[in-house]
């Protein structure tokens, strides 16, 4: 049961979705399309830390238990969630001032 | 095999949502296939092992961050029209965002990982189980009672090493700066985003 599985399968999988939101974030008009491919990316990024908390030898110390790619994966899942909140309250804010959403309209701050 | 069958549908939901997000001309569509590809992920959690992180993506991603983006999408609705849903470097990203793919899988595909052993402590779940047959064997081989068999369960389930009690003990322990940065984050990523969202 255990290891049926290659790693660089997960890895692969993540890779995919990391690229695909990358694709995302560089190529959307719309703001919050941009912040829809930064989540995809912080995904792809959470998928390689718990398949390598699952795979890789981690050398256990006293007192320490190996959950580290866990708390890891956690600690991203609360960072994209803040992350969130504030980059959509930014869009709204500026769509509210600007009455646009398309990144290239919030090009005030260009040299 | 069975194992393979259901990685290769919840990996296929996770980069099919993946894609349908980039590929919707409408913001809306793509955030109901965002939807779907966290959904996915999460499903790859739960083959990985990590039953409370895949609960904690159905929760967070899909139950709140799914809907933030959603609020946020029909909050500043834009008639897009026949306008164009990407703008002009979108060739250029995707000769990048592939070329990073395809860099990322050759290095994954040819890395030697240094995989752990599966008698290593390998998997928590099977080595839960292992101990429960173990302990429920020996208790029938000596013929103990059904309270004392039904008490050593409960004690296995409190103390072996279940995902969550290692996660709590772990966040509590080894992590616990972190953990607190983590709440001062949120802490003031809230208050920031009712300060920005208000005036």
């Amino acid at each position: 049961m255990e290891a049926s599985i290659p790693l660089w399968w997960y890895l692969l999988v993540a890779a995919a979705l990391f690229g695909t939101g990358l694709f995302g974030a560089l190529s959307r008009r719309n703001a919050v399309g941009v912040l829809m491919g930064i989540e995809l990316m912080l995904n792809g990024a959470n998928i390689n830390a718990v398949a390598f908390w699952r795979y890789i030898a981690v050398p256990s110390g006293a007192g320490l238990n190996g959950m580290d790619g866990q708390v890891f994966a956690i600690m991203v899942i609360a960072l994209a969630a803040a992350e969130a909140a504030v980059g959509l309250a930014l869009i709204i804010s500026i769509y509210r001032n600007r009455q646009s959403v398309l990144v290239e309209d919030f090009s005030t701050m260009r040299g | 095999m069975m194992e393979m069958l259901a990685f290769g549908l919840v990996a296929g939901v996770a980069v099919g949502g993946a894609i349908g997000v980039v590929a919707a001309r409408n913001v809306f569509v793509s955030a109901l296939w965002l939807v779907l590809s966290f959904i996915g992920v999460a499903g790859i959690y739960a083959i990985l092992g990590a039953d409370f992180l895949a609960a904690t993506q159905v929760l967070i991603y899909v139950g709140a961050i799914s809907v933030l983006i959603l609020f946020a999408v029909m909050l500043t609705h834009h008639v897009m029209g026949d306008e164009r849903s990407n703008n002009r470097q979108a060739f250029l990203a995707f000769i990048v965002s592939s070329s990073v793919v395809a860099a990322l899988g050759v290095l994954a595909y040819r890395t030697d990982w240094p995989i752990r052993p599966a008698d290593a402590g390998g998997s928590v779940v099977t080595a839960m189980r292992g101990d429960l047959a173990g302990s429920s064997a020996a208790s029938t081989a000596a013929q103990t009672g059904a309270s004392t068999a039904l008490t050593s369960t409960v004690d296995l389930a409190l103390n072996q090493d279940s995902n969550v009690v290692r996660l709590g003990q772990a966040l509590m322990t080894e992590h616990l700066l972190s953990f607190e940065i983590i709440s001062l984050v949120l802490l003031v990523a809230l208050i920031g985003a009712i300060v920005i969202a208000r005036d």
